[in-house]
């Protein structure tokens, strides 16, 4: 076999590793939700005194904590989301999406927040924005990893 | 042409396991088996010989009382990957650009 033919063999084994490894990357939809709900409580712990958004804060990274070793135990692998291909600017964008929820709140702009319905308007829009990114990032990983097999 | 074959990651199974490796963070021994469908016997040999050569992390951890295996790429074998990716999708596309002039 020539360099050339090995070459091509070997891109086409790395193309059905990836497309097998596309089905198995896929999680049920209330583990995406569940990312979007992180975001929303931490959006709502940014309105209370700061000892309690401390501790709600540390609740959520323990949440996260826990899906991560869930995933683990459940789908045999962990995905940040930040490893290579153009998923990794949809996880940049859930996270710029909590940060400046989480900043809208903080800097006060919609005082007094719990009290206006447009808090819970922008709640339930975060929520339901990170939940699709979330869901995005899947479909776009996986169409990748599917795509490169094309 | 640019870049050279990476003796370590030629081989066939060991581009499977890069393959899978570059689109995780990190992946159980179990599941990387299934993924690239090679033996554990095969996969084990693999490893060590990518650990050796510094591309990849294996990390034992319990859980259910066993301990399980957990594979990584370190940042030479990210690198190492994507130079011999590289390569060898020149040495296609140089070898596709050449066919019409034959």
């Amino acid at each position: 076999m020539s360099e050339i033919d090995e070459a091509r063999a070997a891109m086409a084994e790395i193309r059905a590793t990836e497309q097998r490894l596309s089905e198995r990357m896929q999680w049920p939809f209330w583990r995406h939700l569940a990312a979007g709900l992180g975001i929303g409580v931490l959006m709502i712990a940014a309105t209370f005194e700061s000892g309690q958004t401390v501790i709600v804060s540390f609740g959520v990274v323990l949440f996260a904590i826990y899906l991560k070793n869930r995933d683990k135990k459940r789908h045999g692998m962990f995905v940040s989301g930040l490893t290579k291909g153009r998923a990794r600017w949809i996880t940049f964008a859930v996270i710029a999406f909590g940060v400046a929820a989480c900043l809208y709140v903080n800097l006060g702009v919609a005082e007094p927040q719990r009290e206006q319905p447009v808090f819970w308007v922008l709640l339930t829009v975060t929520v339901a924005a990170t939940t699709a990114l979330s869901y995005l990032w899947q479909r776009v990983n996986q169409r990748e990893l599917q795509g490169n097999g094309q | 042409m640019k870049g050279n074959i990476d003796t370590v990651l030629h081989a066939p199974a060991r581009l499977q396991i890069a393959a899978v490796l570059a689109h995780v963070d990190e992946v159980e021994f179990a599941t990387l088996r299934d993924v690239t469908e090679v033996s554990d016997s095969v996969l084990s040999k693999h490893l060590s010989a990518l650990g050796e050569a510094g591309y990849i992390t294996l990390r034992k951890a319990p859980q259910d009382g066993r301990q399980r295996t957990w594979v990584s790429f370190t940042t030479t074998g990210v690198k190492a990957f994507k130079a011999h990716l590289a390569f060898l999708q020149e040495l296609v596309a140089s070898a596709e650009r050449a066919v019409p002039a034959e």
